[in-house]
C-alpha cells in the first residue's frame, strides 16, 4: 500500500496546479462566488443535455 | 436553481452552531471540484430546529431520503423528537447536516480543531485541512478520492509556503495597513511579507488597541541604557495564524506584546515586513512613541523604519 508521501509524489507529477494555486490567491468568499458560477454553468450545461437527450432517470443523491 | 451560497448565507444569518464540512468546505480550502450540495456538522436541538426552520423557511426544505414520502421540515421531526442527521432537499440545493463525521469525531472535537473564516459578514467555521484530509480519505466514492489529491496538493503548498515565509522574513521595515475598524477596541489591519523573488504574503491581523498603549507605555519605562535588544519577528506559526510579538529585552526582564494574525492570503504587489533587532538605544524611544501616536489615531496607517 503506497504511503501518504508515496500517492502524493505520484499526484503532484500528474496534476495541474494551476487552478489550485489561483483558488489559494482568492479571499474565502470569492472562492465560493467562482464555485456558485461553476455550478450554475454546470447546471445549464445538464439542462441543454437534457433538451438534447431527455431526463435522466431520478436518484435520491448519496448523502457526502 | 442550487444556490448554494444563498444556503449558506441563510445558516450563518441564523447563527446556527455548525462547522461547515464536505466539499463545500474542500472549496474553501482551495480546491477545485464542484459540489452539488452543502454539508454541515451539526447537533440539531430543538433551539437549533427553530433556526434552521426559520433560516430556510422559504425554500421549502423537505427530507429527501425516502423518494416516495417527502416530509417537509415543519412536519418532522416532530415537537418533543429529535433526529441525529438531516438530509434535506431545498429550493436553493440539497443540505446534509450531520451530528459527526466519520474518521475524525463528533461536532465538539471537530468544532476544537476547526478553522473560523469570515464569510458573507460572519464567522464561519470550517472544518479544519487536516480533518478534511481525514475524512475524505476514509470514504471510498471516486468523487471523494479526486477532492482528496487537491487537498492534499493544497496542504503542501501551504506548508511550503509557511516555511518559505519564515525563511524570508529578513527584511528592515515593517508597516501595518489600517483595513477597517471594528470597534474602538479593535482594528484590522494587514501586513504585507515580500520577499526577495516579489512573491508577497498579506496578513490580517486583529489589533488591539489597548495592549499596544500598554505596550508604548511599558516601552518608556525602560531606561535606554539597559536595553539589550528589540526583536520583532515571527513567534510561531500553526494552522495559518501566526503569533507575531513585539518584545524588548532588558536586564531587568522583558516588555512582550503578542498580536495573532488571522489567515494567509498571497498578495501582489507587497511592502516590506520583517524581524527588525538592534541595540541602538533611541530605537526603542522612537518605536514606543511611533505606537502611542498611532494608537491614539487607529485610522491612520502605523508605519515603523529602521
Amino acid at each position: 500500500m503506497n504511503t501518504e508521501k508515496d500517492s502524493l509524489n505520484s499526484i503532484l507529477s500528474n496534476t495541474d496546479h494551476d487552478l489550485i494555486d489561483f483558488n489559494l490567491s482568492l479571499p474565502y468568499e470569492e472562492r465560493l462566488m467562482n464555485h456558485q458560477r461553476s455550478l450554475d454553468t454546470i447546471n445549464e450545461l445538464l439542462k441543454a443535455r437534457e433538451q438534447i437527450y431527455g431526463k435522466p432517470e431520478s436518484s435520491t443523491s448519496t448523502p457526502s | 436553481m442550487e444556490n448554494l451560497n444563498l444556503l449558506l448565507r441563510r445558516l450563518l444569518d441564523s447563527e446556527i452552531d455548525f462547522v461547515l464540512i464536505g466539499g463545500y468546505a474542500a472549496i474553501v480550502h482551495g480546491a477545485s471540484q464542484v459540489t452539488h450540495d452543502l454539508d454541515i456538522c451539526a447537533v440539531i436541538t430543538e433551539e437549533q430546529l427553530i433556526k434552521l426552520k426559520s433560516a430556510l423557511r422559504d425554500l421549502e426544505p423537505k427530507h429527501r431520503m425516502n423518494p416516495s414520502v417527502q416530509l417537509s421540515l415543519d412536519d418532522f421531526p416532530v415537537k418533543g423528537k429529535s433526529i441525529d442527521n438531516y438530509y434535506l432537499r431545498t429550493n436553493a440545493g440539497v443540505l446534509d447536516i450531520l451530528k459527526d463525521v466519520s474518521a475524525v469525531g463528533d461536532f465538539q472535537k471537530l468544532k476544537s480543531n476547526a478553522n473560523t473564516i469570515r464569510i458573507f459578514g460572519h464567522e464561519c467555521k470550517v472544518i479544519s485541512l487536516d480533518d478534511l484530509i481525514k475524512a475524505k480519505t476514509a470514504m471510498t466514492r471516486p468523487k471523494d478520492k479526486s477532492v482528496l489529491e487537491e487537498l492534499l496538493i493544497v496542504k503542501q503548498k501551504l506548508l511550503k509556503n509557511r516555511d518559505h515565509f519564515i525563511e524570508t522574513a529578513k527584511t528592515k521595515t515593517f508597516n501595518i495597513f489600517v483595513t477597517r475598524t471594528i470597534d474602538k477596541n479593535q482594528i484590522e489591519a494587514i501586513f504585507i511579507l515580500v520577499d526577495a523573488k516579489n512573491d508577497s504574503l498579506k496578513f490580517e491581523i486583529l489589533l488591539d488597541i489597548e495592549k499596544l498603549r500598554n505596550f508604548a507605555q511599558n516601552l518608556k519605562s525602560f531606561p535606554n541604557h539597559n536595553h539589550d535588544h528589540i526583536e520583532i519577528a515571527l513567534a510561531s506559526l500553526k494552522n495559518e495564524r501566526i503569533a507575531f510579538s513585539a518584545k524588548v529585552v532588558d536586564l531587568n526582564g522583558r516588555c512582550e506584546l503578542k498580536l495573532e494574525l488571522k489567515e494567509i492570503k498571497k498578495f501582489k504587489p507587497g511592502m516590506m515586513f520583517s524581524k527588525v533587532i538592534s541595540t541602538e538605544p533611541s530605537l526603542l524611544n522612537r518605536l514606543g512613541q511611533s505606537i502611542e501616536t498611532w494608537s491614539n489615531h487607529p485610522s491612520d496607517n502605523f508605519s515603523f523604519n529602521l
